[in-house]
């Protein structure tokens, strides 16, 4: 909603700046979007270029001689369309542009230049900065350049909440002013014609089918239009709040729209050759081209005018084009009516057809207002249009709706605000409001609302008023914090903190993605996506049914940035379609994390090291070491996105999966990047092992007795996987062996090609006493014994 | 047995020691303590020489010392085997000035970091906190909180449908009427987490962002205690001077509404920050709070205007592309 301050004035004083009128009204609720001060540029004068020269220094520079009218400056500049002879606009040392840039002499490139030539951005016209302007070459050099580009009344663009349809016009945001600064308001003048005439009907009836959808039709005739262009006033004022100016009889139905807030129209009476203007819902297949020259399709959802036949109009969102004024009109029929709400926003949103007249209507018009801008209408025709009115008014009122009588309680108010407002107050803003009020003498109201004021319909509908029209800088600041609050925990996933510690520690930067994603990536052979049904595009559909396409596009993105070596993980919610309907969706928090590049770089200390298998199974051990959890990650598992697949295990609970990503996987999703280790698990089962381990946590008591180590190197088939030769050592259940791990690898022709020798590492250590060594020894034998059984190993010496 | 013959047993004994497998430091300090130590076993071969006789004195000292030497040569020896580089060659020459040991520095998300601190703030002030579904039925996301069906108000938040009832929730207020659903009041709660918006992307907007919601449900909760909240979470994240500004708003789960601008002095205007106000009676009605005994206040910050502002980036987009660039510089 845009407001001019010129058209304000109409109804209230006002003093302050516009700049200081948005701020007092932004404190009223009314926040002011952006400020017009309708200030005329100064000191930008019309100019001609008379010579155009290389810079010396820029080839993209040029020295311009500029004649202003009076004398001839030297002007840089950068702009490439200058020719000599061109008529431009010229800033002189001194004038200040849009945006707040004011020209002083400068050197550009070792060049003086004295003042500057504009383009429209420069000059806040437009945001077209190609080039200076070119007018045309008849101007004279030397006026001012605000007499070339006439500058609009100031103005200020208000967002109104959805709450305040009274505030969609000057009169109504004149209120607030007449309100917040105890100015007078000012009625608008209208002058009330005679209501009871039966003259009008004889030209029309109102036939209303249902007055829930339509509770209030006014209509009326007037004669002898001759349809022109508005006066320059009202086209100014137009104009000053973004409206485009079309003929007088139109911008006279904008004009008090604009004025008063309620939306009218005029017919062109030569459409009504029924004398009759029937409401009703349309029926199925009913067709109307709008005033927009669209056709419409219409259904029951919308309310007609109708001439009895044919729709000439859809209620309260636009008119038919047929039925419009033209240029050859002469007499007119004036529509002034309240639509129910409900019923125009349900046909608005249908229509995907938003107007002046549907917004204010789906916010609650006012019924009354609807007969005051009906004769406001009616002057303005015989004012500005030369008509004639056919006496009467034709009033189909057959649903009157009353404002709802409230209590407002002084000890509620007082409660809710945290501070006492003084009962004159109240009852000041009361009336200033319009409210219909009487104190009950025991320190409550009795109010009835003004029906311009749809939104007060509660007792904390009044609260609010009388809190806000005093104004929010005067609630006191209460710090106290009291009171006795207690929850089971008070942050149920405190413990993702410390897997955000460790993998931090673990070199993994954290990435947030977009959670919507194109169906190729979020359907995939174990997931079925949720779907939106009004996406912003196809590439952003669906929910993510998993983290690793975002994580992916990142490392596409980075390593295009010359930054190949990753290490990137994400936690969040992701979403299935596991049942069709809301209950078949399941949300779930995953972990995932993905490797890509180069571990440890060249350098002075080490050899490069590319990311692998081994690098993501070491990164999941550490992380569930760090969280105190045991864990199993030697069961080979499948899943569609990895081509070597290793499931992430805790006791029978599969947590997720990690290995190599398959490449047809990555470019299946049309990602270019290969060769990424990752893994992805789920966190929420994470979270509550990591809870519930530290819930029953203790310290075990550390051995004080000395640990006696033993490498043993054996020599074995190539095939034969270390980690089961491990695995049977550990199920041989010796308590003093406390870990044994490979600690080096050996291939050598002395051995064979097929085979390869793995040194392990024994830890021995005895919880209650000294290890002997000949106890050591017995299980060193058992040892060698079953790995030369069982795995074919020799002892390597 | 003769001096001579422990001589040879002890000899024999530490050759045996040193031959068998010792890495550890444990066991090498073990076999200096036995052999080398005060009362060691060398130690105690000196104490047996007095009682040698006079004349077979010097021929045993002799032997001892001798004993004592190639001994302790052996022991070092096998030390220095084992432990090479416990033994520093003078002739290395380390230069100090090389850059230290390359290790990957990881880092936490600027989005992650500001809803910690946020959390933390609130924290410290008895609010407890809670998630919800980010893909909720009508009546949580909107129903419940007073956004009546055919209601202009559901335009001021550009939903994503899944089906006619259910939504991308537009806000965490959700997850207040499943709180209320579920507990009786008191309650102070904030609820952090991810909501979404139909709107195009650009370097303002996001079709997705973060949100940190508030709810305290009391009998005697006024809003001159939301503005108290509203204004300690202010200080405490932008500093004890931050210039901040209640205005009169509207949101249909909230009455009196406001919003609460900050002040930029970089770009020398106000910029919002927080949406907040009473609950609506209507609100408690839903989840059967009785309005004439409770009341509360609501807020909603979002998390990426807070770390805008606080680290001056100009450009939503930067939270949602991974690019390393941005992501070390947190």
């Amino acid at each position: 909603m845009i407001v001019a301050l010129d058209w304000l004035r109409d109804f209230v004083d006002i003093t302050e700046s516009p700049q200081e009128l948005a701020d007092l009204l932004t404190m009223l609720g009314l926040e002011a979007e952006s400020v017009n001060n309708g200030d005329v540029i100064k000191n930008v004068v019309t100019a001609r270029i008379t010579e155009v020269q290389k810079h010396p220094n820029a080839d993209k520079l040029k020295l311009c001689q500029v004649y202003d009218g009076t004398e001839t400056h030297t002007v840089v500049c950068g702009a490439p369309n200058t020719y000599a002879g061109q008529i431009t606009a010229f800033a002189r040392v001194g004038a200040v542009l849009a945006g707040g840039f004011e020209i002083k002499p400068a050197k550009i490139r070792g060049e003086k230049s004295f003042g500057m030539l504009c383009s429209e951005r420069e000059l806040g016209l437009s945001e077209n900065q190609a080039g200076i302007l070119d007018l045309d070459s008849s101007i004279l050099p030397g006026r001012p350049i605000s007499e070339i580009f006439p500058q609009p009344l100031p103005a200020i663009e208000f967002d109104i909440t959805p709450n305040r349809p009274d505030c969609l016009s000057h009169y109504g945001v004149a209120r607030e002013i007449a309100l917040k600064t105890g100015r007078e308001l000012k009625k608008p003048e209208i002058k009330i014609g005679d209501e009871v005439s039966n003259a009008a009907s004889e030209y029309v009836a109102i036939n209303i089918t249902d007055p829930q959808a339509c509770p209030r039709y006014i209509a009326g005739i007037v004669k002898n239009i001759k349809i022109g262009p508005s006066p320059k006033w009202m086209v100014e004022r137009l104009e000053a709040v973004d409206q485009r100016s079309i003929n007088n009889v139109v911008d006279i139905s904008n004009y008090v729209l604009l004025e008063l807030g309620q939306p009218t129209h005029i017919f062109d009476y030569r459409f009504v050759p029924t004398k009759e203007i029937v409401i009703r819902h349309a029926k199925p297949g009913e067709k109307i081209v709008t005033l927009d020259e669209v056709e419409r399709k219409l259904s029951e959802h919308h309310l007609l005018i109708t001439d009895g036949e044919n729709p000439i109009a859809v209620a309260g969102i636009m008119g038919g084009e047929r039925s419009g004024v033209a240029d050859d009109t002469e007499t007119v029929l004036i529509e002034s009516a309240y639509f129910d709400p409900i019923t125009v926003r349900k046909g608005s949103k249908s229509l995907g057809l938003i107007t002046d007249s549907s917004r204010r209507f789906e916010r609650g018009a006012d019924q009354e207002e609807a007969r005051t801008a009906f004769w406001r209408i009616v002057n303005l025709l015989e004012e500005l249009a030369g008509g004639e009115q056919v006496p009467g008014m034709i009033d189909n009122y057959p649903r009157k709706i009353s404002m709802p009588e409230i209590v407002l309680r002084k000890s509620e108010l007082d409660l809710l605000a945290g501070y006492a407002i003084s009962d004159s107050f109240v009852e000041e803003t009361l009336t200033g409001l319009e409210i219909d009020w009487h104190s009950n003498n025991d320190g409550n109201w009795t109010c009835t609302a003004p029906t311009f004021r749809p939104d007060l319909e509660r007792e904390v509908d009044y609260i609010e008023e009388i809190i806000r029209v005093n104004g929010y800088d005067n609630v006191p600041t209460i710090h106290s914090f009291t009171g006795f609050y207690s929850a089971d925990r008070q942050d149920v996933y405190e413990n993702i903190n410390r897997i955000i510690r460790i993998m931090t520690g673990l070199g993994f930067r954290q990435c947030y993605s977009n959670s919507l994603q194109n169906s190729n990536m979020a359907n995939t052979p174990d997931a079925n996506a949720v779907s939106l049904v009004n996406p912003l595009s196809e590439e952003m559909a669906h929910p993510r049914t998993t983290l690793l396409p975002g994580l992916l596009q990142s490392i596409e993105f980075n390593v295009k940035n010359a930054n190949p070596n990753l290490a990137l993980y994400e936690y969040g919610q992701i979403f299935h379609q596991d049942k069709p309907g809301f209950a078949g969706i399941r949300e779930e928090m995953r972990l995932t994390g993905i490797l890509h590049g180069q571990l440890a770089i060249d350098d002075v200390y080490t050899k490069a090291t590319e990311y692998s298998f081994s690098t993501v199974k070491g990164i999941l051990t550490t992380l569930f070491a760090g969280l105190l959890l045991d864990i199993n990650l030697e069961k080979p598992a499948k899943n569609s996105f990895f081509d070597v697949c290793y499931s992430i295990r805790r006791g029978k609970t599969v947590l997720g999966w990690y290995g190599h990503l398959s490449d047809d996987y990555i470019k299946s999703i049309g990602i270019e990047a290969e060769n990424i280790h990752g893994f992805d698990l789920n966190l929420e089962l994470l979270i509550e092992m990591v809870d519930n381990n530290l819930a029953t946590l203790r310290y075990q008591p550390i051995s004080v007795y000395p640990t006696i180590e033993r490498d043993i190197n054996f020599v074995l088939p190539n095939e034969t996987e270390s980690g089961k030769i491990v695995k049977a050592i550990n199920q041989l259940g010796h308590s003093i062996l406390k870990n044994v791990a490979p600690v080096d690898i050996f291939h050598h022709k002395s051995i064979g090609v097929d085979h390869k020798s793995i040194t392990f590492r024994f830890l021995f250590q005895h919880s209650k006493r000294t290890l002997e060594e000949k106890e050591v020894s017995v299980v060193i034998n058992e040892i060698i014994a079953v790995c030369e059984r069982d795995f074919s190993a020799k002892l390597r010496t | 047995m003769s001096l001579g013959k422990h001589i040879e047993a002890v000899r024999n004994s530490f050759r045996a020691d040193l031959d068998s497998f010792f890495t550890d430091k444990n066991n090498i300090e073990e076999l200096r303590v036995k052999y080398f130590g005060r009362k060691g076993q060398i130690a105690n071969l000196f104490i047996q020489l007095k009682d040698v006789a006079g004349d077979q004195k010097p021929r045993f000292g002799k032997l001892l010392n001798e004993l004592r030497r190639e001994l302790t040569n052996a022991f070092e020896e096998k030390v220095k085997s084992a432990h090479p580089k416990s033994h520093r060659s003078q002739k290395t020459i380390i230069d100090y000035s090389l850059p230290g040991y390359n290790f990957q520095s990881g880092s936490i998300h600027p989005i992650q970091q500001t809803l910690d601190e946020m959390k933390s703030i609130f924290k410290t002030i008895g609010f407890n906190i809670a998630y919800g579904p980010e893909i909720d039925d009508d009546w949580h996301n909107f129903g419940a909180l007073n956004f009546p069906p055919h209601h202009p108000a559901r335009d001021m938040q550009d939903t994503f449908f899944v089906d006619e009832s259910t939504v991308l929730r537009t806000h965490t207020s959700n997850v207040q009427i499943h709180l209320m659903e579920e507990k009786q009041p008191p309650l102070r709660y904030i609820i952090p987490g991810k909501v979404y918006r139909n709107e195009a992307i650009s370097f303002k907007h996001y079709c997705l962002f973060h949100q940190i919601e508030g709810l305290y449900v009391d009998q005697n909760v006024s809003f001159a205690d939301l503005k108290g909240t509203v204004d300690y979470f202010l200080r405490k994240m932008f500093g004890e001077n931050v210039k901040s500004r209640f205005r009169p708003s509207y949101f249909p789960f909230t009455e009196p509404s406001a919003e609460v601008d900050i002040w930029n002095e970089q770009r020398q205007q106000w910029m919002e920050i927080v949406g907040c106000g009473m609950v609506d009676p209507n609100v408690f009605e839903s989840v059967n709070y009785d309005p004439n005994i409770w009341h509360g206040f609501a807020f909603g910050f979002g998390v990426e205007r807070i770390a805008m502002l606080k680290y001056k980036i100009d450009d939503i987009r930067l939270f949602y592309q991974g690019d390393v660039r941005f992501l070390e510089q947190f």
